[in-house]
């Protein structure tokens, strides 16, 4: 059995709104392997964007232990973290409110560099940078522009050229097409597969919308008020699925094809 | 018999860089006891159609030509003094989010009075209240008297949005316009609140506008579709002809976008035109798969095959 990318093991999370603590997430453990995507679904509150930013280390857990590479991130020092955080990205859901609006396109992809390969020349910083974003398919023409100036789809794209321009193990997706149009979703989606092959990505992969996920990833979790109601293969989750919860949350996804109806 | 007629309605926003065409010749009608799903992307013209409707144009957007007709008076050339007396009592409005449709510092109560005695200055607080609970109940809020005692910053976006409709139905409104009414929501709240929407629409004989990009939605909760692309109305007619034989390029690529088990999502490669600098030809000729120079050219006209059918396409989808 190989180590796991990201292993959550009964990770809890407790936010104290006044005086009562509400528990965001209880016990949930997970594990995404090497090259794998992983789908974490859910509704509003389900926990699914805390278990995301846990993940990455962005937030930490009230109880158990995220391990990255076998690595602990939780009980991390400083030092290790600084190894370990280029290896772990996110993507967000708002392409542009995830954007520095005063920054170009260079600089906001460029800006990982800065912090974790600080040997590199101006030089070849701008090379990984065109490099990085030739491969979420948006051309060197575009370095120079402001967020505000591209396209909801481009917007998205710099955000996945921003965490992929580190050469991560493992990029965590909060709902990475959910703002975009339909048409730019699936050219999304897309690259976002050829970037996993290309560059041996593994995904945890943050959605509500139960098709999206059904064709992106190979295995799914499906999460309610914090904790795990079941996963398992995508397959095996969306089309027998164990619990009433996740019957009804496929029930509630919507076919395209007509309702009978005179 | 249509209840709202749109037809040839163009909207222009002057700005800075020129003049933008949000929307081009859109012509639609809506029936009573039916649906209507006007579906498209960022930027099609969706909103802008609705808000047309009821003169709530943003500055400065306004109506170049075509003409509105509801129950035979041409909306568009309404004095703003009459257009008030539709809005909310024969017109109302949904948008998208509920709690920017809310007053944060009036009881929900108060603004449900607002509502009612804005248009019928005689009702008595207390007539105001009891017609605030039926309209709550019919949203199926359990408790309608505590709802109308609080604040909408109580409610969770679920509530606040049965909230909304619940003001957007009190009046019994002939025409709902609703703006991605459930987009913000949970799945399984969504279908709560569209068997509730749906129930109240086609039992009542009132008819609604929904606009939504999503697909899923317009399949199982609407009875006609319009599909606008960038500022155009490129399709429309019934739900089954649209979804099930699109006719219009567009119509058939946005289908393919729709991703489902086992089977890859296509996409469309390429963005939307600008509408500053808009094309002379189809809009959607530099995405479409089938264009040809004709379609860069020249706008192709409408295709109407009777009792509601239409697209503009110069190469329409052969039918199966």
């Amino acid at each position: 059995m190989t180590t796991p990318v990201l292993e959550l093991t009964e990770v809890s999370k407790q936010f104290v709104r006044g005086r009562t603590p509400v528990n965001a997430l209880a016990d949930l453990s997970l594990s995404v392997h090497a090259g794998e995507s992983v789908g974490l679904i859910g509704e509003s509150g389900s926990g699914k964007s805390t278990a995301g930013r846990i993940a990455v280390g962005l937030i930490s857990p009230t109880g158990g232990d995220v391990r990255f590479m076998g690595r602990s991130i939780v009980h991390a020092t400083r030092s290790e973290m600084k190894v370990i955080r280029p290896q772990l990205q996110m993507v967000f859901q708002e392409p542009y409110e995830s954007l520095n609006p005063r920054m170009t396109v260079q600089s906001i992809v460029g800006e990982p560099l800065l912090l974790h390969e600080r040997s590199l020349s101006k030089r070849e910083r701008l090379d990984k940078v065109v490099a990085t974003l030739e491969l979420v398919g948006l051309g060197a023409g575009i370095i120079g522009r402001f967020p505000r100036d591209l396209s909801g789809g481009q917007q998205q794209r710099v955000g996945i050229a921003r965490a992929a321009v580190t050469r991560p193990k493992l990029i965590v997706l909060d709902e990475p097409t959910s703002s975009l149009d339909l048409s730019v979703r699936a050219i999304t989606l897309s690259l976002l597969r050829d970037l996993q092959d290309t560059l041996g990505l593994a995904y945890l992969f943050i959605s509500h919308d139960i098709s999206t996920v059904s064709n992106f990833c190979s295995r799914v979790v499906v999460l309610r008020g914090g904790h795990l109601i079941e996963q398992g293969s995508t397959e095996q989750v969306l089309t027998a699925p164990n619990d009433d919860y996740t019957r009804e949350l496929l029930a509630a996804n919507l076919s395209t094809t007509p309702a009978q109806r005179k | 018999m249509s209840m709202l007629t749109v037809s040839g309605v163009s909207v222009e926003f002057a700005t800075p860089q020129g003049v933008a065409h949000a929307t081009n010749d859109v012509s639609f009608e809506v029936r009573p006891g039916r649906i209507l799903g006007i579906v498209g992307e960022t930027g099609s013209g969706k909103s802008v159609t609705i808000r047309s409707i009821l003169g709530i144009l943003r500055p400065p957007g306004r109506v170049t030509t075509g003409s509105i007709l509801f129950k035979g008076r041409d909306l568009l050339t309404l004095r703003q003094r009459e257009l008030r007396s539709i809005r909310g009592r024969e017109i109302s409005l949904v948008i998208q989010n509920p709690f920017g449709a809310l007053n944060p510092v009036l009881t929900i109560g108060r603004q449900f009075r607002n509502v009612i005695q804005v248009h019928e200055k005689k009702t008595s607080n207390r007539e105001c209240d009891a017609r605030a609970v039926k309209a709550l109940r019919e949203m199926r809020i359990n408790d309608p008297e505590r709802v109308l005692a609080g604040y909408a910053h109580e409610l969770s976006g679920g509530m606040a949005q049965r909230v909304v409709l619940a003001l957007a139905l009190v009046l019994e409104p002939q025409l709902v316009l609703a703006d991605e009414p459930t987009t913000a929501l949970d799945l399984t709240t969504q279908r709560a609140i569209l068997d509730l929407i749906r129930d109240r629409i086609v039992t009542g004989e009132r008819a609604m506008i929904l606009v939504t990009h999503d697909l899923g939605v317009v399949a199982q909760y609407c009875d006609d579709v319009a599909v606008m692309y960038a500022g155009r109305l490129v399709e429309s007619g019934t739900v089954g002809d649209v979804l099930l034989r699109p006719r219009h390029q567009y119509t058939r690529a946005l289908l393919d976008s729709v991703p489902g088990p086992g089977i890859a999502a296509r996409g469309i490669p390429g963005t939307v035109p600008n509408l500053i600098d808009y094309p002379r030809g189809c809009p959607f000729a530099p995405r479409c798969q089938a264009a040809t120079q004709a379609c860069v050219d020249e706008m192709p006209a409408a295709t109407v095959l009777p009792p509601s059918r239409r697209y503009a396409c110069h190469h329409p989808v052969e039918a199966a």
